[in-house]
C-alpha cells in the first residue's frame, strides 16, 4: 500500500516540504533514536510549534488527568474529566519514528481511575492496556510512532462512553518525516457531545445523564468543551492573505461532525488525518467520532467566518459554533459586499403580512375616512409595484389608474387583493402575465385601500365597504386571472 | 434484573426486621446482621446461561454499619506502631498513606474524627479489621449489601451519579446517617471502599478487551448483566485500578465478620 502511494507522489510533492520518499512503518520501527526532549503540549485552540529536527528522538509526554467543574454554557457548569485540565486534552506533537515515553498522572483528588488509548499507538488498546491508573498514581509506558497522521486519543476506562462524554479526548499529531508545509496559523478544534440531566440552558451544575447518552440525545454539541469557547473574544484570528491550518477532531462519544466553515472553501483537506494525498476544494468534510482531519485554506477576504457542524441544529441550538476573525483591507475583487437592495416579488402567490397595517386600530366610519386610511395602506403595500401614481409599470405591473379591469367591478378588485392573481391578464388593452401575491389584510383594510384606489387618479369613485369585502373575499391562491 | 419471588421477599423482610444491631466489644464500629440471600452480580460466571445460574448466593454475615472513622483508625495506629505514618513500609502503603491527617503527631478535631478514614491501603484496612476481630467483606458480600434486594434502586443509582458529578466534596461525619434496607449506611456516594478480593475480578486495564473471561469489550461487556449500570462499571474499574499498597483520598473501608 505504501508503495502505491509513490504513484501519487507528484501530488504529494506539492504539499510536503521535502521531497523524500514516505517512510514505511517498518523503517520507522528501526529508526535510531537520538537524544531526548520533553514534549511541548498545548491547550486548545493552540498547537505546539512544528517539529524542525530531522531525526527521531525520545519524547517525554507528561499528561495529568483532572476531574473538575467548569463552564459548559452560560450559567451552566459541568464536571469535566480532562487530560490536562481542559477539554479537549492537550495537543501532543511528535515526529514519525519518535519513541514516546508517556507518563499518565491521575490527580489524587480524582474519584476515578483513568487510562489512555492513543490511536497513534500500535499495540494492545493503544496504550490503554498499560495505563489504567488509580487516583493519586502515575503510569508509564512507551511506544514508537510508526505511522504519521493526526490521531485522537481518549480515555478507555469503563464505562468508556461516560469517560469520553465527560471530555476525555484530545489530538496527537505524528508529523511525517518530510515535515509539513509552512502555514501562517495553526489551530486546534475538537467537537464533543454532552449529556446533562437538565435541558439545554438549564442553569447550575448539571450532572451527566446516562440515559440521554445511551439514547444519543445530547443537550450540548460544542467545540472545545464549552459553548462560546471559540466566539467573541475567543474567536480564532487570522490576517487577510494568510494560510490557516485547522486540526479538527471529534471526541464524540457519539456524534460525527459535518465540519464546515461558513464562507470558506477548504483548499486542502487531509481526510481522516492522513498526511498524504489530500483532497482539494472541499466545502464540508465529515469527521467520524474518534477521528480527525486537518485542512488548510487561504483567507482572502476579511470578515467573520463561522465554524459549524453543518448538522445545523447542533450549531444553532446546541452550541457547535466557532468563529474565525480575519482582519485586513476589503477585497472587492473576490467578494463585493452588498451592492444593491431591491424589492423582490417572489414567484407564486404568497401571503404578505404587513405588521404596520395589521397593528393599526383606526376604524373608518365613512367613505372619506376610508380614502384617508387607505392611502397609508396603498403606499406601504401597493405603491412599490403599481406606483404611487397608480400608473403601474408597462409590461410588468398593470395600472390601477383608469383601469378597465376593476373599473365597475368591486368584486374583481376584492378577489385580486385577498386571493392574489396570477396568469394572463389584459388591462386597458395591454397584456400582463405576472403574479400578484395575496395580502393578509383584514376586511376594513381591504375596504380602505380599494376605496382609496377607486377615488384617485380619475377612477370611478366607488365606495368599498367592509361588508363588500366580507362578501367577495377569497382564500389565497384561489384566484386566477380571467 | 433480579426477580425475587414474593415468598422469598417476605422471608428477607422478616430477616431485616429482626436483624440484630450489635455493639462490638473490642472497638470497631456498630455492626449489623445481613441475612443470607441471592443477588445477580454485575459480572456473571463464564458460560452461565440461565438466569438462575447467574445468581450468587451470599451467606449470612455481619457488616459494619458505617465506614471506619479517622478516630477509630487513630486508635489502631497508635497501638500498632508499624501502621503509624512514619513507620509504614512502602510495600504496604504508598506515600499518600493518611496524608489527610496533616503532619505526624498532629491531632484532628472531633469533627474530623467522625469522618471516614481515607488514604489507607488494603494491607492497612485488613490489619485494622483483624485487630478488632473482623475481616474485610468480600466483593460479593459488599455488592449484595449495596444491591439491597433492589430496594430504592433508582435513588441509589442517582446518588452515585451525583456523587461523581461533584469533585472534592467535603466528607460527611458518619453520625446519624440514613440506612438502607439492611440497616447499613453509605455503601456508596461517600467514599470508595476496599473489599477483600478487590482485584479478583477480571476487569481488564483496557476496558474494551474482549478476549478473556468476564472482560469488558467495546465499552460494554458480553458478561455484564446491566449494560446501563454505569455506576457499577465505575466501581469495578476503580477496584481493578488498585493494588494492595495503594491509598486514595476517596478510598476508605468497613469491616465484616462471619456469623458465629
Amino acid at each position: 500500500m505504501k508503495k502505491l502511494i509513490g504513484a501519487f507522489l507528484g501530488l504529494a510533492y506539492l504539499t510536503l516540504g521535502y521531497h523524500a520518499q514516505a517512510a514505511t512503518a517498518d523503517e520507522n520501527e528501526k529508526e535510531k533514536i537520538k537524544g531526548q526532549e520533553v514534549a511541548v503540549i498545548t491547550d486548545a485552540p493552540n498547537v505546539p510549534p512544528p517539529i524542525t529536527r530531522k531525526f527521531a528522538t525520545k519524547v517525554l509526554v507528561n499528561l495529568e488527568v483532572k476531574e473538575q467543574e467548569a463552564r459548559l454554557a452560560d450559567g451552566v457548569s459541568y464536571t469535566f474529566w480532562t487530560f490536562g485540565g481542559k477539554v479537549p486534552g492537550k495537543f501532543i506533537r511528535i515526529r514519525e519514528g519518535d519513541l514516546v515515553e508517556f507518563h499518565l498522572n491521575n490527580h489524587p483528588d480524582n474519584k476515578m481511575p483513568h487510562n489512555i488509548d492513543l490511536h497513534a499507538v500500535t499495540g494492545p488498546g493503544g496504550g490503554a492496556a498499560s495505563s489504567l491508573t488509580a487516583p493519586g498514581h502515575s503510569s508509564v509506558f512507551s511506544f514508537k510512532a510508526l505511522n504519521p497522521g493526526l490521531y485522537v486519543y481518549h480515555c478507555a476506562t469503563a464505562p468508556v462512553a461516560m469517560h469520553v462524554a465527560n471530555g476525555m479526548y484530545g489530538l496527537i499529531l505524528v508529523e511525517p518525516k518530510e515535515g509539513m508545509t509552512k502555514v501562517d496559523r495553526e489551530y486546534y478544534v475538537m467537537q464533543g457531545d454532552f449529556y446533562t440531566q437538565g435541558k439545554n440552558g438549564e442553569q447550575g451544575l448539571q450532572p451527566f445523564s446516562m440515559s440521554k447518552a445511551i439514547d444519543e440525545k445530547p443537550d450540548y454539541v460544542v467545540f472545545n468543551g464549552a459553548a462560546g469557547s471559540l466566539t467573541g473574544e475567543n474567536a480564532l484570528q487570522a490576517k487577510k492573505g494568510e494560510t490557516v491550518r485547522l486540526y479538527v477532531g471529534v471526541g464524540g462519544p457519539n456524534l460525527t461532525s459535518s465540519f464546515h466553515v461558513i464562507g470558506e472553501i477548504f483548499d486542502t483537506v487531509y481526510q481522516e488525518g492522513h498526511t498524504s494525498n489530500p483532497v482539494k476544494n472541499v466545502q464540508t468534510t465529515l469527521i467520524p467520532a474518534g477521528g480527525a482531519s486537518y485542512m488548510e485554506f487561504k483567507v482572502n477576504v476579511p470578515g467573520n467566518y463561522i465554524l459549524v457542524d453543518h448538522s445545523l441544529t447542533r450549531a444553532f441550538n446546541k452550541g457547535a459554533l466557532g468563529m474565525l476573525k480575519v482582519v485586513g483591507d476589503d477585497n472587492k475583487l473576490v467578494y463585493s459586499g452588498k451592492t444593491g437592495d431591491e424589492v423582490y416579488l417572489a414567484e407564486g402567490a404568497s401571503i404578505n403580512a404587513n405588521p404596520d397595517v395589521k397593528g393599526s386600530k383606526a376604524v373608518a366610519k365613512n367613505k372619506d375616512d376610508r380614502v384617508k386610511l387607505g392611502g397609508n395602506i396603498y403606499n406601504t403595500n401597493c405603491a412599490a409595484c403599481h406606483q404611487p401614481s397608480g400608473a403601474g409599470i408597462p409590461q410588468a405591473f398593470p395600472p390601477l389608474a383608469k383601469s378597465d379591469y376593476i373599473a365597475k367591478d368591486k368584486a374583481k378588485a376584492i378577489k385580486a387583493v385577498t386571493g392574489g392573481l396570477q396568469g394572463k391578464l389584459v388591462v386597458n388593452g395591454q397584456e400582463y402575465n405576472g403574479v400578484m401575491p395575496s395580502w393578509s389584510l383584514n376586511d376594513d383594510e381591504v375596504a380602505n385601500v380599494l376605496t382609496y384606489v377607486y377615488n384617485n387618479w380619475g377612477n370611478s369613485g366607488l365606495d368599498v365597504t367592509p361588508d363588500d369585502v366580507k362578501q367577495h373575499r377569497v382564500a389565497a391562491s384561489k384566484n386566477a386571472a380571467e | 434484573m433480579i426477580k425475587v419471588s414474593p415468598r422469598y421477599c417476605c422471608t428477607v423482610l422478616l430477616a431485616v426486621v429482626s436483624s440484630l444491631i450489635l455493639r462490638s466489644t473490642a472497638s470497631g464500629g456498630e455492626i449489623s446482621f445481613i441475612p443470607a440471600g441471592n443477588y445477580a452480580p454485575f459480572y456473571t460466571k463464564e458460560g452461565s446461561s440461565s438466569s438462575e445460574d447467574k445468581l450468587i448466593r451470599v451467606k449470612a454475615f455481619l457488616l459494619d454499619i458505617h465506614q471506619v472513622t479517622n478516630e477509630e483508625f487513630r486508635q489502631f495506629a497508635s497501638s500498632n506502631e508499624e501502621w503509624r505514618r512514619g513507620n509504614v513500609s512502602k510495600l504496604f502503603a504508598d506515600t499518600h498513606y493518611l496524608q489527610h491527617w496533616g503532619e505526624e503527631g498532629k491531632e484532628f478535631g472531633p469533627e474530623e474524627g467522625n469522618k471516614p478514614v481515607v488514604n489507607v491501603s488494603w494491607f492497612a484496612a485488613q490489619s485494622y479489621c483483624e485487630s478488632v476481630g473482623k475481616r474485610l467483606p468480600t466483593t460479593d458480600e459488599w455488592e449484595y449489601v449495596l444491591n439491597d434486594m433492589d430496594r430504592n434502586k433508582e435513588a441509589v443509582h442517582r446518588a452515585v451519579m451525583d456523587w461523581y458529578a461533584v469533585p472534592n466534596r467535603e466528607l460527611p461525619s458518619l453520625i446519624n446517617r440514613p440506612k438502607n434496607g439492611f440497616g447499613i449506611s453509605d455503601m456508596v456516594a461517600v467514599v470508595w471502599e476496599w473489599t477483600n478480593d478487590f482485584n479478583n475480578f477480571m476487569v481488564r486495564s483496557d476496558a474494551r478487551d474482549s478476549g478473556s473471561k468476564a472482560a469488558f469489550c467495546g465499552g460494554g461487556s458480553l458478561n455484564v448483566t446491566e449494560l446501563d449500570n454505569y455506576a457499577a462499571f465505575m466501581r469495578y474499574s476503580y477496584r481493578s485500578s488498585l493494588q494492595g499498597n495503594f491509598t486514595g483520598k476517596n478510598l476508605g473501608f468497613r469491616c465484616a465478620k462471619d456469623k458465629e
